[in-house]
């Protein structure tokens, strides 16, 4: 082959290799792990929940703080209820979770206005007592996940810059799906349990060691604590549990059995 | 987190692996509901009136609560049949404040000309990271009407409405956070104004949650019999109190408090003014709190006897909350006796073989401290894999325990990680401090519902219900006609015998059985029920049930028609269709086994309501957005209203899962035919069952009966009109066969199998050859029941005879192992290609058979698919068919 050749040759292999390593994403820094939380964190939902035997060394509390519901052009804005102890060291992440009407004639407007208004209640959360990150729970169908990024853009830039962002993701999203990629979050956690037609499909999936696609998702996992669950974890991933009920002090005797160390 | 399954799907270009592009909306899933088993059907307020139907023990307690009345002989007055709605609806009262503050804000914004009025939130945190509602309507409602006449006395531009305004601007911070007290007014000030004022003060100290001196404010107020605000004092006093109580921790102070508020509210009631109303609703909830088992027995004979309650959406809620409270209390005692007597085999203690090797309990008894490490990765991040632990006890020092460290890492730790544990073991000792102080609980918080147990392998025993909740017959009869185990027949026989009432007859006849002491005796005392008893339709129900059982089926069979020639479509929906499904049971021929088949759903299940076809139509017609869909409003709207069309018919009728399988696994495709033909049949069935039966013909080579039912089926679906007209043309085995495998590719609604998804599928084309819920899947051999996976049993009919039903398992046999209808269809389109390559179809059919072959979220087993046909079609449909424009719109799919 001639010079020539052999030159257009590797430019042609450079470019290849330039185009598949765009492909692959870097990623982005991970502020959860900068901010030293455990690998393990406790979903706590609107029950009473006592988490105060829970050791804070190896468990952090990811608490839902309020929901917000979108209706019309407006947000109505749901406090938690219901107590939650914790320890004070306890490492705190504060969920907000976002619905949106369904009934005709009340759908989200998805305006400007809703937006900021979401950025201030969710950056109000962070004004609760020890909580240093924050969660977006939002199973946002496609007609609004425009609105979406801009909301988490938005978050984003007005967050300090040391404060993590996390989203929750529909496992179906993590496999196949694009949308999620270059979102300004920290993790996007993909949920791996009460999955409905998903189901068989993920767990399948995931069994045959096939990864999450999405890079965000690749850092963590989120499991119930009453959905058996047969695959083989990634033990560096930090990973979120759910509990159906309030959780309780033999619930870590649970813990210990289910969770792969 | 409920979990709500996606409808809006993305396509995935497997070809390449890569990421799925944005296209339009898959289909989504309407479930019909044939039968509420747990609550009444909608709309609710017929139910409240008194249409109660088939009264189940898989009801709701409030759901009983009113049947249980109307069982009686009793009812509910027109207002209360709206407050029983509301209760069953459950929406939480602080939901309901948002038209008040609306109002407010609109009052607000109106006088002062205002463009961005101030945010104002109404629930304030309470200790941690909870909140409770601080304002609740009737302050912003009070405000809104106080404004308006201050408004109208003095006129817009009195500089005194503006310093109110102020005032009450203040007040309302208060309501999520602040501490903002109004200044107090001198003598120069309007009498009005100052009178308002103190109010407003007196106000603001309640909502910023300082009790005493706002109550000391309000006794002040209502001592002052000028003031305008006097009598509201007089009663926020107790109000106060309440609220107080409520939000203090100490029981012994919360008891006092809610003692004083007793005396105050009491004194008003007494006093019979405006506030008499008010105070009582306090007074209830002052009951249910400190008085639990007094309350839980006067709301009894308030339910019962009607015509006492002041409230009775909330005492509804009250009553079966606590009804659930008590129940929660019991079966937390039972499980924490259970877990004590645990049996202990000699020299083995009561813990799990974990908590024994994890040394668990004794870190939590404060004998042994936990330290964890985590090694540092180069870039810093914690090396989860690497962890390791120790417990160790409590007095080891620091030094012993590094040095364990160090021999379990097999290395010395540096002088950071040294540091590092250091400051764990001081929080593990501060953690251990915590675990054994007194003040530690360890079983979570409850609040006021308290109707909750972690104790998920228990259920309620009569036996362990307190006698004294027994003694009220509507609680007897709520807790032993919900109990599910055996020895509640013997009681409620009993309380039935001692009682005569309707209601436990109709208890004692649910829970018989066909061996059950004295239930023939039950049996005749049920006949003798007349068909004007709400009671009624239920009787017959277990008696037709019973009949069955003890093989009178003439009998059942009269009692059915009873109540079918009577009063069937005065019952609710799903009292028809569980008296259909006894129907079906009784058939002794195909014109009845269909007449009972045919159900007319209850409602339709979508996106998490319950609605009616029209409803849901709309709501989908709301969905359409510019970016999201490639037609235009009008084109997506018109193609809804195609695809919805034959279930908004009035006269809709649809087969249930059961009633489907029984059709697919016990009909010989020449019983199927026949039904298609049944007079009685609906449209949308007839529609159904001719498609079936036609396409089980061509799928089990019955040429003959393929071409006998192409006409009926042309008449329900003239959208196929041209292409079966054709078929019916068609000369040729090949012929015939390449044209119906044609028009099975054009039509993915049709199927062998009776079960289908709602609605039908569109045409290929029509749903832009997005094929995901297309034709049918192999059918399921095992279904689950109590959550264990078991194989299906479909019983079959009594009235086919053993030569059809062995017609019937084996052509099912032969439809089942054909297995999932795009692999059948997509293999089937590869023969015909290589055999027939120059059939103007042929790159139609390819491109239809690689986009039902391409994998789907939602396919048959979910993503997998047949990549191989799928591979072989595109191969086959580019290389062979270059210029066809099937092969360009396939390359346009990839490259989307």
């Amino acid at each position: 082959m001639n010079l020539g050749k052999r030159l257009l040759v590797m430019l042609a292999a450079l470019a290849i290799a330039t185009f598949f390593s765009a492909k692959t994403k870097t990623l982005s820094r991970n502020r959860i792990d900068e901010n030293g939380f455990p690998r393990i964190v406790l979903w706590a939902w609107e029950r009473p929940e006592d988490l105060s035997t829970f050791d804070p060394q190896r468990f952090a509390v990811a608490f839902l703080a309020q929901t917000l519901i979108l209706k019309g052009d407006d947000v109505v804005l749901t406090p938690r209820h219901q107590p939650l102890k914790v320890r004070p060291e306890a490492k705190l992440i504060a969920v907000t979770r976002i619905e949106s009407q369904k009934t005709t004639g009340e759908r989200p407007a998805l305006i400007d206005l809703q937006r900021q208004k979401l950025v201030m209640l969710i950056m109000r959360t962070l004004e609760l007592k020890n909580v240093s990150a924050l969660q977006i729970d939002f199973d946002a169908a496609s007609s609004e996940r425009l609105f979406y990024r801009s909301l988490l853009q938005e978050l984003r830039q007005k967050l300090p810059d040391k404060v993590p962002l996390s989203m929750t993701a529909l496992a179906s999203f993590c496999v196949g799906d694009r949308w999620l990629q270059d979102l300004p979050v920290d993790e996007a956690v993909p949920m791996i349990f009460r999955m409905g037609a998903d189901d068989q499909a993920i767990k399948r999936f995931l069994s045959n060691r096939e990864d999450f696609r999405e890079p965000l998702c690749q850092r963590s996992y989120g499991i119930a604590l009453d959905e058996p669950f047969e695959t083989k974890f990634d033990t560096s991933r930090r990973l979120y549990i759910f509990n159906d009920r309030s959780w309780i002090t033999s619930d870590v005797a649970t813990l210990a059995e289910r969770v792969p160390r | 987190m409920i979990r709500r399954s996606v409808s809006c799907l993305l396509a995935i270009g497997l070809l390449f692996h890569s990421y799925i592009s944005a296209k339009a909306c898959g289909p989504s899933y309407l479930q019909p509901i044939f039968v509420f088993e747990g609550s009444p059907d909608l709309p609710l307020q017929e139910f409240a009136a008194g249409k109660i139907g088939i009264v189940r023990p898989t009801f709701g307690r409030k759901t009983l609560l009113i049947a249980y009345r109307y069982l009686n002989g009793g009812s509910f007055a027109a207002e209360e049949q709206t407050a029983l709605v509301e209760a069953l609806e459950g929406q939480a009262p602080e939901n309901e404040g948002e038209s008040a503050l609306k109002a407010w804000i609109s009052a607000r914004k109106e006088y002062l000309h205002e463009e961005d009025p101030p945010e104002l939130y109404t629930e304030r945190r309470h200790q941690g990271y909870d909140f409770f509602p601080n304002c609740a309507k009737n302050a912003f409602e009070v405000a809104t009407t106080t404004l308006k006449d201050r408004l109208s006395s003095y006129g817009a531009s009195d500089p005194n409405v503006r310093e109110w305004m102020r005032g009450q601007d203040q007040v309302f911070q208060n309501c999520s956070g602040a501490t903002e007290i109004p200044h107090e007014l001198g003598p120069e000030a309007p009498l009005w104004l100052r009178q308002d004022r103190d109010y407003q003060i007196a106000a603001s100290l309640l909502y910023s949650l300082q009790f005493d001196q706002a109550r000391a404010r309000f006794e002040k107020i209502a001592a002052d019999s000028e003031s305008h605000w006097s009598a509201t004092g007089e009663y926020l006093v107790g109000r106060t109190l309440v609220r107080q109580a409520s939000l203090t921790e100490d029981e012994k102070r919360k008891r006092e408090l809610y003692a004083d508020a007793e005396r105050s509210l009491q004194k008003l009631i007494d006093k019979g003014n405006a506030f008499g109303d008010a105070s009582r609703k306090l007074m209830a909830l002052i009951k249910y709190r400190m008085h639990p088992e007094e309350r839980v027995q006067e709301l009894a004979d308030h339910l019962t006897i009607g015509g006492i309650s002041q409230d009775l959406r909330q005492e509804v809620i009250d009553y079966v909350w606590l009804l659930d409270r008590f129940e929660a209390q019991i079966l937390k005692e039972e499980h924490q006796q259970k877990e004590a007597l645990k049996e202990k085999k000699p020299g083995e203690t009561s813990e799990s073989p974990l908590q024994k090797n994890n040394t668990y309990e004794a870190v939590q008894r404060g004998e042994l401290i936990s330290i964890w490490f985590s090694p540092k990765l180069a870039d810093g991040t914690s090396d989860y894999q690497n962890d390791v632990s120790l417990q160790v006890k409590y007095d080891k020092p620091a030094s012993e325990i590094i040095k364990l460290l160090e021999e379990k890492l097999n290395r010395n730790l540096t002088l950071e990680e040294s540091s590092a544990i250091k400051e764990q073991i001081k929080w593990s000792l501060e953690s251990r401090k915590w675990l054994v102080s007194q003040n530690r609980k360890l079983d979570g918080v409850a609040r006021d519902y308290e109707g909750f147990c972690n104790c998920d392998d228990l259920k309620l025993q009569l036996a362990d219900v307190p006698p004294f909740l027994l003694t009220k017959d509507l609680t007897d009869w709520i807790l032993t006609f919900q109990n599910e185990s055996p020895d509640t027949y013997t009681r409620a026989l009993s309380r039935w015998r001692e009682t005569e009432s309707q209601a436990w007859l109709l208890a004692a006849l649910t829970k018989a059985d066909s061996t059950s002491p004295e239930v023939i005796r039950l049996m005749r005392a049920a006949e003798r029920i007349g068909f004007d008893s709400p009671a009624f339709p239920t009787i017959v129900f277990q008696l037709v049930r019973l009949k069955m059982a003890l093989g009178k089926t003439v009998e059942a069979q009269q009692l059915l028609d009873s109540i079918v020639t009577r009063q069937f479509d005065d019952l609710p929906v799903s009292a028809q269709n569980q008296f259909r499904a006894q129907g079906m049971q009784l058939a002794k021929n195909l014109s009845q086994f269909l007449k009972s088949a045919a159900r007319k759903p209850a409602a339709f299940y979508d996106e998490g309501l319950y609605r009616t076809i029209s409803e849901m139509l709309e709501s989908r017609k709301a969905e359409w957005s510019e970016e999201e869909f490639d037609e235009s409003k009008d084109e997506y709207e018109r193609r809804l209203e195609r695809q919805y069309q034959s279930l908004v018919s009035q006269d809709l009728r649809l087969f249930d899962d059961r009633t489907a399988d029984v059709l697919d696994r016990h009909f010989s495709l020449q019983m199927l035919n026949q039904a298609a033909h049944d007079p009685n049949l609906s449209s949308y069935l007839r529609r159904r069952l001719m498609m079936v039966v036609w396409v089980r013909a061509i799928l089990l080579k019955n040429d003959e009966l393929a071409t006998e039912s192409t006409p009926g089926v042309i008449k329900v679906a003239p959208e196929m009109s041209s292409l079966l007209t054709q078929y019916l043309q068609t000369q040729g085995p090949a012929a015939r066969e390449h044209l119906a495998l044609y028009i099975l590719l054009k039509f993915p609604g049709l199927s062998p199998f009776i079960a289908g998804s709602l609605p039908e599928p569109p045409t290929a084309e029509d749903s832009n050859y997005y094929l995901e819920t297309a034709w049918w899947c192999k059918p399921n051999e095992t279904e689950y029941r109590s959550g264990n996976e078991v194989a299906k049993i479909v019983p079959a009919p009594r009235f086919l005879e053993p030569s059809q039903l062995e017609t019937a398992r084996r052509e099912y046999e032969t439809l089942s192992a054909i297995g999932d209808a795009k692999s059948y269809l997509g293999k089937r389109v590869l023969q015909w290609a290589k055999s027939d390559p120059n059939d103007p179809r042929i790159p139609e059919a390819l491109f239809i058979a690689a986009q039902a072959t391409q994998s789907y979220k939602y396919g048959c087993n979910g993503w997998e698919n047949d990549q191989e046909t799928e591979q072989e079609a595109i191969r086959i449909l580019s290389e062979q068919y270059p210029q066809s424009q099937w092969t360009a719109k396939l390359e346009k799919q990839e490259d989307q």
